[in-house]
């Protein structure tokens, strides 16, 4: 009988064994999968990807869910899913995905995986398999606003395949990662995924507590994730479209059209080569003079007068927001820089709090304590960083930037003041909101 | 070239090799990208090639000296055979540097300890501390961590520590090697690792030192559900007869020792008047547990265990006599407050000594408990307890009695307070004195 092409893959927390995993061979390569989870409650975790070179150098792929077992030992986690010789196919995460996260379910998945097995390794079967798709989910607005805000980060993020892409999420979006996978700018076939730091191309999800992060939607991402929702093939397709227009050379993957080429090197060129934007009688043209320039010269001082125009009618809209706004607060007077303004900004929303804090600890830090711009970015952190050093726990000439260093680390463990504050969770983990109500008592106390 | 190749008594713990080169710090995101361009970092742990190093905080975001050579002198240095970041204590002067070997089984406590050593965060329930007059200077790096976040969880099978404890005049640095209980619970699992240990082991005990100690942190574990670190001494290439090194016992979570029956109890120590009454103060929860008689009473406990056999049958008894045992050591302290000084000088000075005195009474009587427990089937230390406590021999058979002093439900060894965490040290201090 031929050997399955998926093999089941276990691992637990035994006591009297310790951390253990089917097959056991394998558990210097798994061991790492499941360290991020230590300071997680029994039972939180996510997806894996992963593949390693085990003995002989033969590549074994594994694919299958973690998740911490704290309650049987800190630092203990479980696993389940299943293993194969060579990278796992890159359908198979979004194949399996509905089942991955039950234990109970890993017997019927395993024997729908390896029925699906030789599908998956012929590219002419996969439109079939990806019609097969669930994307239920991926109808939720919330759910494919979350995936196009993630995407768009992923693709704007600089592209190695040395190092995973981090991505932050709630334990309840982790639905996006088998999009994320299949429509992320790294491709499914070499992409790991994984809670825990590794070597190589793919994502590190990081479950935290936060709100789905906000940003700007790229306008191919917002295409490919709404066709994705109605027909995942189409999708998919856009997305290794996007993906090999990414791996090519920046000059080549710029989306605006080829510039023209310049006289001048027309001109230096002796037997310029003919191609289909440039006819061959192009590069014998001769020089332009100040009459081939006029046209241009025209259109530059149109755009001139349509833009002043604009700035114009934008300053008398803000002229009577302003107005209307005096009507209510007769006090306030614009100041004469602000009349003189010829292109108003609209007024920016209010600003958050995380943002009010990062801006009053960035500009207005508290005296003799200098901190870094990229301290904004961590705040629960930098208030840590300042308490330490406002009750003399750590040197006050030391920057504030947002990360433990281990000197830190060390007087965060000794400074008694800290402790009695409470602004610890455990160990090197702040509280989230007792460091922001201490830090805005702080910085607004001065 | 490398910076020690003259110094023949530098030696790197891991393979023994005498090329050191020093290494600037950076970010463990670099380390962790590094490390994969230098192989023989885990081979010489037994980790395969393609392993990866189980890091317990997703991000990598603390510093920790690279693999890069630097020309510029730096407080880090890399052994040039197998990579090991070896801290300075392991490379400082003869005379005053220890050797501490620990081992111990998953969940016995180790980590918390070794925490305990380096600088523990809450230090109520602590023999001498805090005081100025005891300092230590750990090193920072626990490689792959750093001394703030030693990790409970990882494919590494060995972590190289170091600190400096000063005492007066004395300074001794102390080099420690500890061995995660993993490796023997996986030991057919990973025999690589396992082997590699031993290999280190037998490495570190042709090194010179001025001491060297052997150190098993055992758990109080009356069900015996636990495999005990004493069923492997023997892996541990620690064969009874090889005195030379001092071995002991961390004996970990006393505080899980329950009082069965007071009664028992009290019946148990009716031959002594003292002791019963001793037994009676704490099972009061008196504040007065110590008084002029605690020596005498202590002695004939000690005595009433070594005097009683077949403790299999008498479980529940041994069980009380270590909850006693745990609740004095928690009412040892409240007595420098009571006498108006300080720790320390509680301790070392006042009175003779009198802190030294009652804490090496209790030591006394950890190690004659912990013998009855081995007795009654709940160790296998009866090769090394019976070398250790025969006539003459001083000490006896080394036990560090310790606890946690949990302030809630977590018990994740973060948040609680350790008892009697800093006894190593203080005995540290008394051999090397």
């Amino acid at each position: 009988m031929a050997e399955e092409f998926f093999r089941e893959l276990r691992g637990d927390y035994v006591e009297n064994q310790g951390q253990v995993v089917q097959p056991r061979e394998y558990l210097d390569y798994l061991e790492p999968l499941g360290s991020a989870l230590s300071r997680r409650a029994d039972g939180v975790g996510g997806p894996f990807v992963t593949q390693f070179r085990g003995s002989g150098g033969r590549v074994v792929g594994a694919m299958g869910w973690v998740v911490s077992a704290a309650s049987k030992r800190y630092g203990g986690w479980k696993l389940w899913g299943m293993w194969t010789d060579g990278p796992v196919p890159p359908l198979a995460l979004p194949l399996c995905w509905p089942d991955l996260s039950d234990p109970q379910q890993l017997p019927a998945l395993l024997r729908r995986a390896n029925d699906d097995a030789d599908a998956m390794l012929r590219r002419d079967a996969w439109p079939e398999l990806l019609d097969r798709i669930n994307a239920m989910r991926l109808q939720e607005d919330d759910l494919r606003t979350a995936l196009k805000v993630e995407l768009s980060r992923l693709y704007r993020a600089p592209q190695t395949g040395e190092r995973p892409l981090e991505i932050d999420l709630e334990p309840s979006l982790l639905d996006l990662i088998p999009w994320i996978y299949l429509l992320g700018p790294v491709e499914p076939g070499l992409a790991q995924v994984q809670p825990s730091r590794f070597n190589g191309a793919g994502y590190q999800y990081i479950l935290t507590g936060a709100a789905p992060a906000d940003g700007d939607v790229l306008k191919e991402i917002d295409t490919m994730v709404d066709t994705a929702a109605t027909d995942v093939l189409q999708g998919f397709r856009m997305a290794s479209a996007l993906r090999e227009r990414r791996a090519r050379p920046r000059r080549k993957t710029t989306t605006a059209p080829p510039p023209k080429p310049r006289p001048s090197e027309s001109l230096d060129m002796r037997k310029p080569a003919p191609s289909p934007q440039q006819p061959s009688s192009r590069p014998k043209a001769p020089p332009p003079d100040a009459m081939d320039l006029l046209p241009t010269i025209l259109r530059g001082i149109r755009d001139v007068i349509i833009i002043a125009l604009l700035a114009w009618i934008a300053f008398e809209v803000y002229q009577i927001r302003k107005s209307l706004t005096a009507a209510a607060q007769p006090q306030s007077v614009a100041t004469d820089t602000q009349s003189n303004d010829p292109a108003p900004e609209p007024e920016p929303p209010p600003l958050t709090r995380e943002q009010r804090l990062a801006a009053a600890l960035v500009t207005r830090p508290p005296q003799g304590i200098r901190v870094e711009a990229a301290a904004a970015d961590a705040l629960p952190y930098a208030a840590v960083e300042l308490f330490l050093r406002r009750n003399n726990c750590f040197a006050r000439t030391e920057p504030v930037d947002g990360k433990f260093s281990a000197a830190e680390q060390r007087a965060i463990r000794n400074c008694r003041s800290l402790t009695t504050a409470r602004l610890m969770r455990s160990g090197i983990d702040p509280h989230p909101e007792r460091t922001l109500d201490w830090l805005e008592r702080t910085l607004d106390a001065r | 070239m490398g910076l020690f190749t003259k110094a023949v008594d530098k030696r790197c713990p891991v393979c023994g090799g005498r090329q050191f080169y020093f290494v600037p710090v950076g970010r463990a995101e670099t380390w962790n990208q590094q490390v994969e361009n230098v192989p023989q970092w885990k081979h010489h742990r037994g980790l395969a090639p393609g392993a990866g190093v189980a890091f317990s905080e997703p991000r990598l975001e603390w510093d920790q000296p690279t693999f890069e050579q630097t020309a510029l002198p730096s407080p880090h240095v890399r052994c040039r055979t197998c990579a090991s970041l070896v801290p300075p204590q392991f490379l400082s002067e003869l005379k005053s540097r220890m050797l501490l070997i620990t081992a111990g089984m998953p969940a016995a406590g180790k980590t918390t300890w070794l925490k305990c050593l380096f600088n523990p965060s809450s230090k109520k329930h602590l023999i001498a501390e805090p005081t100025t007059l005891i300092s230590r200077e750990p090193y920072d790096f626990v490689e792959p961590y750093t001394i703030a976040n030693p990790d409970p969880r990882t494919a590494v099978p060995i972590l190289l520590h170091g600190m400096r404890l000063t005492f007066q005049r004395q300074k001794v640095d102390v080099a420690g090697i500890d061995v995660k209980g993993e490796v023997f619970h996986q030991r057919t699992t990973t025999p690589d690792k396992y082997m590699r240990v031993l290999s280190i082991l037998r490495n570190l005990r042709t090194m010179a030192f001025s001491e060297l100690l052997t150190m098993f942190v055992v758990p109080f574990d009356p069900s015996l559900a636990r495999q005990n670190i004493g069923q492997l001494t023997a892996h541990l290439t620690n064969e009874p007869g090889s005195r030379g090194t001092w071995q002991g016992v961390i004996w970990t979570h006393l505080d899980r020792a329950r009082l069965g029956s007071a009664e028992a109890l009290y019946a148990f120590l009716e031959s002594s008047e003292a002791a019963a009454t001793l037994a009676r103060r704490v099972v009061d929860q008196s504040e007065e547990v110590f008084d002029s008689r605690f020596v005498a009473a202590a002695t004939d406990i000690e005595k009433l265990v070594q005097g009683t056999r077949n403790w299999s049958g008498r479980m529940e008894l041994l069980e009380s006599l270590t909850w006693l045992l745990y609740r004095i050591m928690l009412a040892y302290t409240l007595l420098p407050t009571r006498f108006g000084v300080g720790k320390v000088e509680f301790y070392f000075s006042f009175n003779g000594g009198l802190g030294e005195t009652l804490v090496r009474q209790c030591m006394r009587l950890a190690a004659v408990l912990f013998a009855a427990w081995d007795s009654a089937g709940r160790g296998d230390f009866a090769g090394m307890i019976r070398e250790a406590m025969r006539p003459g021999a001083e000490p006896q058979f080394p036990v560090l009695p310790c606890g946690i002093e949990f302030l809630g439900d977590e018990s994740d060894g973060d948040d609680g307070l350790p008892v009697w965490g800093d006894l190593l040290l203080l005995e540290l201090l008394r051999r090397h004195g």
